[in-house]
C-alpha cells in the first residue's frame, strides 16, 4: 500500500511539474520570431510609399500599418458597412457569422466570405488562417484577449465603433487613411455633414419642440415595464438633435423601464415605437398591428391620438446611416422640414452600390 | 471456521486489491488526460497536419533539431496549448475545491456555486462590464473585480467558519449569499444596455479563451493559477487523512487528534482562493466543482487520499474534453464551455446516480 501511495504522490507531483515546466519554459523562439517579423515589416515599409501609417483608434491605442492593407477581417456589421463605404469590400476575407446569417440581405457581396465565428468571441485560429493584414472590431467586444492572441501572428486589431454620432466621422477618416481611401472617406464625411448642418440650422430657427416618448424594441404587452431611452443613449441624442424633447431624458440610466401610467401622466405629443426587424416591413400590416396594440393599452387613446403614434425600424437610427434617422425624425417632429428621408437613404445606399428596396416601409404611418 | 491470521491475511489482500484498483483508475485517468491533451492540441480550425502539430510541439523543446512552419508553431503554442493548460488547471482546481468544500461541510451540495462564490464573482464582473466600476482600471477591471468579490464571499464564509457554525448553517449562509449576489447581478442587468447584458451573460457561461502566459512575472493568468495550485494542492493532499477523519464526525475526528476548527478554516479558505483565482479568468464554470467530486467518489470511494487526485484528474478530463468539443463541433463558432460541460457531464452523472441509487455518499 505504501508503495502505491508513493507512486501516486510522485505521479501527481510530476504532473504539476510538467504543467509548470510548460508554462515557465523560456520563450526565446518567440522573441526571435518577433524580431524577424519586425525587421521584415520595417523593410517592407521602406519599399511602400507613405508607410508606416499610424492612427489612434477609439480604444486610445496607436495602431501602425507597415504595408498596404489587402486583407481585412471585420467582426461586426458597422465595420463591414464602413469598409464598403470606402469601396474596399473586396478586401474583406473574413466576417463574423452574424454578418452573413442575420444581415445577408444587406451584405450580399459577403455571403460567400468565410465566417470567423461570433462577433464577441471569434475563432482566432480561423482569423489567423486567413492571414489578414488588419482586423476591425468594436472597442469593447471581443475582449482584450483578441489583441493578445493576434499579436502572436503580427495581426493588428483596429477598434472602432461607428455607433456614436460624434465620433463616427473621425472613425471613418482614420479607417480611410489606413485603407488609402482618404478621398472616399472625405466624400462620405462631406455628405453626412451637409445633412447634419441642414438639420442643425433648421432646428435652431424652429422654436417648437414636441415632447416625445421613445419606446424600446421589445413587446408592447407588459405595461409595468416599458423600455425607453434616456440621457446617454443614441436615441436620446438623435431626438435632441432632431429638435424634440425626450420625456425620459432625465431618468437615471440610459435604458430605463417605466410604467405606462408615467407615460400617460407626461402627456407626450408623439410616441415613437422602435422595432428591430429585417431591414424594414414589406407591407403595413405588422407595423399597423403594433400601433393598434399600443393604442389598445388602457387609457392611451384618451391621452395620445392615434395619428401621433409611429412605429419605426431601427435600421437607420444607429451607425453610419443614422443621418437618415436624423432627417426622418426632424421631418417627423417638424413636417415643414423640406428634406425627404427616403431621398437621403437612396443616396446612402447608392454610395455603397446597393439598390433602394422599393416599397419597403421604414416608418409607419408614412411621413 | 477461519483462523485469525488467515482472516487478517484475506482482509489485507482484499484491501490491497481495492487500493490497487483505485490506483489503476487514477493512472488510467492520468493517461486519458495526456491523450486528451495531445488530441486537443491536434484539432482546431486551422488546417494543420498531424506532422506539423507534433513538430510544433517538439520544436519548443528541441529548437535546434526540429523546425516547423511559424504559423503552425504560433497556433499550437499561442492558442491551443494555452487553452489545453487552462482546461487542465481550471478543471483540476475547481474539482479539488468542490471535494474540499463537500468534505468540510459534509454536504453533497457544497460547491463554489452553492456557497455564493461564483455569484459574487459574477457580480464583480457585471459591475465592471455595465457600470465600469472597479478596483483597478484598464483591461484587468473585470478580472480584478471578479477576484475581489469572490474573496469577499469567501471571507464571509471564512467568518462563519471561525464562529464554529454548523455545516448546515454555513450551507444556508452560502445560499443566502448566492441569492444576494444573484439579485445584485439582476439589478445591474436591468439597467444595462443590451450588448452589456449579453457580455455579462457570456462571461457567466465561462470560457477558456482568456488563457494566456507571458515570459515575465506573474507569467500571465496561467502562471498565476499554477502558482496558486502549486502552493495549495500539496497542502490539501497532505490533509487528506484529516478530511477522511472529518467525514466520521467532528467528535470522532477530534478524538483522532484532528484540529477540526483549524482544518475547516484553512481548507475552506484555500478552496475559496483556488476557485476565485480560476473563475476570475474563466468566468463561472459551475458544474465541475459540484459534480466531478461525486463522479469520482462513485468510482473510487470516499477515501480522500484517492478522491482528491482522482477528482483533480476527472475535472481536468471533463473540462478539457468539453472545451475541445466546444471549439470544434460547430467551428469556427465557439460554444460556451460551461454549457458543453453540463451537456456532457449531466447524462453521465445521472446515469451514475441511478446506478448507485444514491448510496455512495
Amino acid at each position: 500500500m505504501k508503495k502505491g501511495w508513493k507512486i501516486l504522490s510522485i505521479s501527481i507531483i510530476l504532473f504539476i511539474f510538467i504543467v509548470v515546466l510548460l508554462i515557465f519554459l523560456p520563450t526565446y523562439t518567440d522573441e526571435a520570431v518577433e524580431a524577424t517579423d519586425l525587421s521584415e515589416s520595417r523593410e517592407a515599409a521602406s519599399i511602400h510609399h507613405h508607410y508606416p501609417r499610424t492612427v489612434e483608434d477609439s480604444a486610445g491605442r496607436n495602431i501602425t500599418i507597415y504595408t498596404p492593407v489587402k486583407r481585412i477581417v471585420v467582426l461586426n456589421t458597422d465595420t463591414a458597412e464602413a469598409v464598403r463605404i470606402l469601396g474596399c469590400s473586396e478586401k474583406i476575407v473574413g466576417v463574423a457569422d452574424g454578418i452573413i446569417t442575420r444581415k445577408g440581405y444587406y451584405f450580399p457581396e459577403l455571403n460567400a466570405t468565410p465566417s470567423v465565428g461570433k462577433w464577441n468571441e471569434p475563432d482566432i485560429e480561423t482569423i489567423a488562417s486567413l492571414d489578414p493584414d488588419l482586423v476591425v472590431a468594436y472597442v469593447r467586444w471581443p475582449g482584450a484577449e483578441l489583441d493578445l492572441d493576434l499579436e502572436a501572428f503580427d495581426v493588428p486589431v483596429l477598434r472602432l465603433d461607428f455607433t456614436d454620432q460624434e465620433n463616427l466621422k473621425e472613425e471613418i477618416r482614420k479607417l480611410g487613411y489606413l485603407l488609402e481611401e482618404e478621398k472616399r472617406a472625405e466624400e462620405y464625411i462631406e455628405w453626412y455633414t451637409g445633412y447634419e448642418e441642414a438639420v442643425r440650422e433648421f432646428v435652431e430657427k424652429e422654436k417648437r419642440r414636441p415632447r416625445v416618448f421613445l419606446e424600446g424594441s421589445k413587446g408592447v404587452e407588459d405595461l409595468s415595464e416599458i423600455g425607453t431611452y434616456a440621457n446617454g443613449s443614441a436615441s436620446d441624442t438623435l431626438c435632441t438633435l432632431a429638435g424634440g424633447i425626450n420625456i425620459a431624458h432625465n431618468l437615471t440610466t440610459p435604458f430605463p423601464h417605466v410604467e405606462a401610467e408615467w407615460v400617460l401622466d407626461e402627456e407626450p405629443d408623439l410616441v415613437i415605437k422602435q422595432r428591430y426587424v429585417r431591414w424594414g416591413w414589406n407591407n403595413s400590416s405588422k407595423p399597423s398591428e403594433i400601433r393598434d396594440e399600443i393604442m389598445n393599452r388602457p387609457g392611451w387613446r384618451s391621452i395620445i391620438g392615434e395619428e401621433n403614434v409611429y412605429v419605426t425600424s431601427c435600421e437607420t437610427l444607429y451607425g453610419l446611416d443614422s443621418i437618415v434617422g436624423l432627417v426622418q425624425w426632424t421631418k417627423l417632429f417638424h413636417p415643414e422640414f423640406k428634406i425627404d428621408p427616403e431621398a437621403v437613404y437612396r443616396e446612402y445606399l447608392e454610395m455603397q452600390g446597393l439598390q433602394y428596396p422599393e416599397g419597403m416601409i421604414f416608418i409607419y404611418p408614412e411621413i | 471456521m477461519t483462523s485469525e491470521p488467515s482472516l487478517r491475511s484475506s482482509i489485507l489482500e482484499e484491501y490491497t486489491g481495492l487500493t490497487q484498483r483505485k490506483l489503476h483508475l487514477i493512472i488510467s485517468l492520468f493517461l486519458l488526460l495526456i491523450f486528451l491533451a495531445v488530441l486537443s492540441a491536434s484539432i482546431g480550425s486551422a488546417d494543420l497536419s498531424l506532422k506539423d502539430t507534433y513538430s510544433a510541439i517538439l520544436e519548443r523543446f528541441f529548437p535546434e533539431k526540429i523546425s516547423v512552419d511559424q504559423f503552425a508553431y504560433t497556433v499550437i503554442w499561442e492558442l491551443r496549448i494555452e487553452r489545453v493548460i487552462m482546461g487542465i488547471l481550471a478543471g483540476s482546481g475547481l474539482a479539488i475545491a468542490g471535494v474540499v468544500m463537500q468534505a468540510i461541510l459534509k454536504n453533497p451540495l457544497a460547491s463554489p456555486y452553492t456557497l455564493g462564490i461564483a455569484s459574487a464573482a459574477s457580480f464583480g464582473a457585471s459591475l465592471a462590464i455595465i457600470l465600469g466600476v472597479g478596483v483597478v482600471g484598464g483591461a484587468h477591471i473585470i478580472i480584478a473585480n471578479a477576484f475581489l468579490f469572490s474573496m469577499v464571499a469567501a471571507l464571509l464564509i471564512y467568518g462563519f467558519s471561525r464562529r464554529r457554525t454548523s455545516s448546515e448553517t454555513m450551507i444556508l449562509a452560502g445560499i443566502a449569499i448566492m441569492y444576494l449576489f444573484t439579485a445584485m447581478v439582476a439589478s445591474l442587468q436591468y439597467i444595462g444596455e443590451a450588448e452589456e447584458v449579453q457580455e455579462v451573460v457570456y462571461w457567466m457561461f465561462g470560457s477558456l479563451s482568456r488563457a494566456n502566459w507571458s515570459s515575465h512575472f506573474p507569467y500571465g493568468n496561467l502562471g498565476i493559477i499554477s502558482m496558486i495550485l502549486v502552493v495549495t494542492i500539496p497542502y490539501i493532499f497532505l490533509k487528506s487523512w484529516d478530511l477522511n477523519a472529518l467525514g466520521t464526525g467532528d467528535e470522532t475526528a477530534k478524538s483522532l487528534g484532528v484540529n477540526v476548527e483549524r482544518i475547516r478554516v484553512s481548507c475552506m479558505f484555500l478552496a475559496a482562493l483556488i476557485t476565485a483565482s480560476i473563475i476570475c479568468f474563466t468566468g463561472t464554470i459551475g458544474f465541475v466543482g459540484l459534480v466531478c467530486p461525486h463522479i469520482t467518489r462513485m468510482a473510487i470511494g470516499s477515501d480522500h487520499r484517492f478522491l482528491l487526485p482522482g477528482s483533480c484528474l476527472t475535472g481536468a478530463v471533463l473540462l478539457l474534453s468539453a472545451d475541445t468539443l466546444a471549439r470544434t463541433v460547430v467551428a469556427p463558432v465557439i460554444l460556451p464551455v460551461g454549457i458543453v460541460t453540463s451537456f456532457m457531464g449531466v447524462p453521465l452523472f445521472v446515469y451514475l446516480l441511478m446506478r448507485e441509487r444514491g448510496g455512495y455518499w
